[in-house]
């Protein structure tokens, strides 16, 4: 080979090499981080006319939250969230339209919540929920909520531990572990149960609860708060979940309260820690018991191609509490409070699954394990799978070992625990 | 832009076109100078907005609409 | 006749077929679609289909060393016949990588850079296999298989940890309840998109320096590939179930559903890095394949002289086949697999036939 050509050949190499070396740099198409707004929570509310629905975009701020600002009000300032709200007849067109208040582009990456409206969510939200699986930039592993009334008043209260009102709602859901009187759901998971044939959902349902406060004597002797008005009772709310609600074909179809929602939980394996109240086994008094590992099966029997399930629910649990001085730390009285609690729990579940059968909402999944088990017995039902559900035969089994007494047996004097 | 391509093409073109014309290789310089100018004026066409024809498709639609081989 | 004198192990063809086929893994999307839920099912049934047409391959192949595809044609059907013939490859395999640069930048654009035009990841695909193929020729693009297929699995295993918590197991059933239409369809399509692409190999087999290995990890290549689909269809289904029928990205999204420690690990970009690498490895190879097979057919000295050209006709195609996306996505999905079916089994079929039948009239008329 020739010098020239050599030199020919290098020099080519070289401009190719430079050129490649373009998308090494990663810049293309790049944003700076302060070029976007953060999306942490949204809420879809009905709009101001028919026809039109209000979104509520939750943007973090966040150099208040680096100072560690947080005030009373909600425009900005030291506020460390601020809610922009928009309507229109469409989610991404009004998603976009936000762009016009908001100076930088909302970005949804970090999207921790999406609250419905109640009124939105018994008319239907399919219209609105195809974006949030749709596009990439949303997270299909957002929790969802519904609010009791408005999504935007659960948006706009301020949460006292947090800075943000998403960041609280995702840490009272996430603390569904102490209690398991609501199952969070993620819209990959609500989305997953409406594409079953026959399936319903569950969401939690969060509302504004008041608890009043009754100022101290010592401040009304001093002349009462720096606050004007009527403090004696002025309320503090916060914001709890309390129900959950029935989706079924995207419409909510009706609620469960905290007792079927644990019930719910138990049946469906979510249930990972709470409290069962039952009567003492010897008395009025009642018990505390503290369950913390629940495992259920869900079986389905077919015969002569009718159906029916049998549920076993096994719950770990002890004796956390007792109002009673009786000493309960022998094995013959936990086993009297283990049937106790069978009793109970069985009872909880049937009263469960009679609720969900009025409603007409298989939302155990009942339906997808006699699918599984036996696709031509389910292609029968499943046309007419409401009916066949309010007269499916449920057997519920509830095995509870009470593991024991925590640290102590009784705190009555001895002699009194008898 | 496109006259930018067109120019961009030619040097590319050129750079390229140096080894056969050296070596002098008729049948490879033929060769070169013809796939070179099928690919540039698809680019430059397709830069110029012409419609072009797209074959995929007519495959497509000869195996759907003669052969009936197709899933939709 | 060979162009070139590189010559690699068959070691490295192991890593060459397996990244051939994973190739396909990360857009994968058109059998989902059809069977969520029995992916695997239709994986092992495609294997075992697939299985004979792979020794096929190999056995033509073998039966004419150092001759590559178009050496084959000329050598069964006869000048004029043979030289038809391949000319019809080479339009295939044109159009073939067309559509495989075309589909990773697309895919990465909606997924993960939607500002970006398409054009940018294609220009840089097609430029980045110019110079593999000018700089270094088959060797390159056989050596770079091992780094290829390692990573794939790699990331494969790192998601299936990550994803364990998120899998679950009643996805799976029940099993055979799959209408067999759709069950076809994703047969069809794995066996002749994913696997009969193999068949372009049959141009670079000749470069294998040591042949007595060949046949052992020729098939081991291809075992590692079905190991990686099999992967793939387990997550997939375990995490999505039935709800991967309606993503056109499965496998993204299960990536997007790792949580680590109850944090979104933003995981996805490490799908996106692998997903640059594989699919530029197949399109190396298709394009390398492309670009010998052509050579070869107008019996020209040297293939990297054309290297250029042809990466400047199959880049304007690119441009042609994303502004008739759709028709791409549709085509692929519906007819195309009927293409790939005629061009990389049945043809080969028949040329495997006629080549015994030559045989065999040969040494009778002896």
């Amino acid at each position: 080979m020739n010098n020239k050509s050599w030199k020919f050949k290098n020099a080519a190499v070289t401009a190719l090499s430079a050129l490649l070396m373009l998308s090494l740099c990663g810049c293309w198409s790049y944003q700076e981080l302060n070029n976007y707004s953060y999306v942490v929570g949204l809420g879809i509310d009905k709009g101001s006319s028919p026809g039109r629905f209000r979104i509520i975009e939750q943007l973090a701020v966040p150099s208040a939250l680096k100072k560690g600002g947080g005030k009373d009000g909600d425009g900005g300032g030291t506020e460390s969230f601020w809610n922009v709200e928009s309507d229109g007849d469409t989610v991404f067109a009004t998603i976009r339209d936000i762009t016009r208040k908001v100076q930088r582009k909302p970005f949804y990456g970090h999207n921790k919540v999406l609250v419905f409206g109640n009124e939105i969510a018994r008319e239907g939200i399919f219209p609105f929920i195809d974006f949030f699986v749709r596009d990439s930039e949303p997270r299909s592993t957002t929790w969802l909520v519904v609010a009791k009334n408005k999504a935007d008043e659960i948006l706009h209260h301020k949460p006292h531990l947090e800075k943000i009102p998403a960041d609280k709602i995702e840490k009272i859901l996430e603390s569904h572990i102490y209690t398991s009187s609501y199952h969070n759901i993620q819209v990959r998971e609500f989305v997953e149960n409406m594409l079953s044939e026959g399936q319903a959902a569950v969401v939690p349902i969060i509302e504004i609860y008041e608890q009043k406060i009754i100022p101290s004597e010592s401040k009304e002797e001093k002349g009462g708060s720096s606050r004007g008005g009527d403090e004696k009772k002025k309320p503090d709310t916060v914001l709890m979940i309390n129900n959950c609600a029935v989706f079924k074909d995207y419409r909510m179809v009706g609620q469960l309260d905290n007792i079927e929602s644990r019930s719910y939980s138990f049946v469906t394996n979510n249930a990972k820690g709470g409290i069962i109240v039952i009567d003492s086994p010897e008395g009025k008094e009642k018990l505390d018991i503290e369950f913390y590992g629940v495992k259920s099966k869900i079986k389905p029997i077919i015969k002569d191609e009718k159906p029916s399930i049998s549920v076993t629910v096994k719950i770990r649990c002890g004796l956390a509490d007792q109002q009673s001085k009786k000493n309960y730390a022998t094995p013959e009285k936990l086993k009297k409070i283990g049937e106790k609690v069978n009793a109970e729990v069985k009872k909880e579940i049937m009263d469960c699954i009679s609720k969900s059968k009025e409603m007409k909402a298989d939302i155990f999944g009942f339906g997808n394990e006699i699918y599984r088990k036996s696709p031509k017995t389910w292609k029968k039902l499943k046309n007419n799978w409401d009916e066949e559900y309010k007269k499916l035969d449920v057997q519920v089994k509830v095995e509870a070992n009470v593991e024991g007494t925590a640290t102590i047996r009784s705190i009555a004097k001895p002699g009194e625990d008898k | 832009m496109i006259w930018f391509e067109i120019i961009l093409l030619t040097a590319i073109g050129a750079a390229g076109i140096m080894e056969p014309i050296r070596k002098r290789w008729r049948k490879e310089l033929v060769v070169y100078i013809v796939i070179f100018l099928l690919g540039s004026a698809l680019l430059i066409l397709q830069t110029a907005g012409v419609k072009m024809p797209f074959l995929v498709d007519e495959i497509s639609k000869f195996f759907k609409n003669v052969l009936h081989l197709s899933y939709d | 006749m060979q162009l070139e004198k590189g010559r690699f192990s068959s070691l490295e063809l192991l890593f060459l077929v397996a990244g051939l086929m994973q190739g396909s893994i990360y857009v994968s999307t058109y059998t989902f679609s059809n069977t969520p839920r029995d992916e695997w099912l239709a994986l092992l049934i495609s294997w075992s289909i697939f299985l004979p047409f792979a020794l096929m391959y190999l056995k033509l192949s073998e039966k004419y060393p150092g001759d590559s595809l178009v050496g084959i044609h000329d050598k069964v059907y006869g000048g004029l016949a043979g030289k038809i013939l391949s000319a019809v490859y080479c339009m295939y395999f044109i159009i073939s990588s067309a559509m495989n640069f075309r589909f990773p930048s697309a895919f990465l654009t909606i997924n993960f850079m939607i500002a970006t035009p398409v054009i940018a990841f294609a220009f840089f695909l097609v430029a980045l296999c110019l110079f593999a193929t000018t700089a270094g020729g088959v060797e390159t693009v056989a050596r770079l298989g091992i780094f290829n297929s390692v990573a794939v699995v790699a990331s494969l295993l790192l998601y299936l940890v990550l994803l364990i918590p998120k899998i679950e197991l009643p996805h799976f059933f029940p099993i055979l309840d799959v209408p067999p239409k759709k069950l076809l369809h994703s047969v069809h399509i794995i066996t002749s998109e994913y696997m009969g692409e193999l068949f372009v190999l049959s141009s670079i087999l000749p470069y294998v320096s040591d042949r007595n290995l060949l046949r052992k990890n020729y098939f081991r290549g291809i075992s590692l590939g079905n190991f990686s689909f099999l992967l793939v269809a387990f997550l997939v289904t375990g995490v999505l179930g039935n709800e991967a029928a309606i993503f056109t990205g499965p496998l993204v999204e299960t990536t997007r559903l790792v949580e680590v420690m109850n944090i979104n690990a933003r995981i996805e970009f490490v799908f996106m890095g692998f997903l640059i690498i594989t699919a530029f490895y197949k399109c190396l190879i298709l394009f390398y394949v492309t670009l010998v097979s052509i050579t070869e057919l107008l019996a020209l000295r040297s293939y990297k002289l054309f290297a250029l050209p042809l990466s400047l006709l199959i880049f304007s195609l690119v441009m042609l086949t994303n502004e008739n996306g759709p028709a791409t996505a549709a085509a692929g999905r519906n007819s195309w697999a009927f293409v790939s079916l005629i061009m990389l089994m049945i043809i080969p079929l028949v040329t495997s036939f006629v080549s015994l039948m030559k045989t065999a009239f040969r040494k009778t008329g002896r």
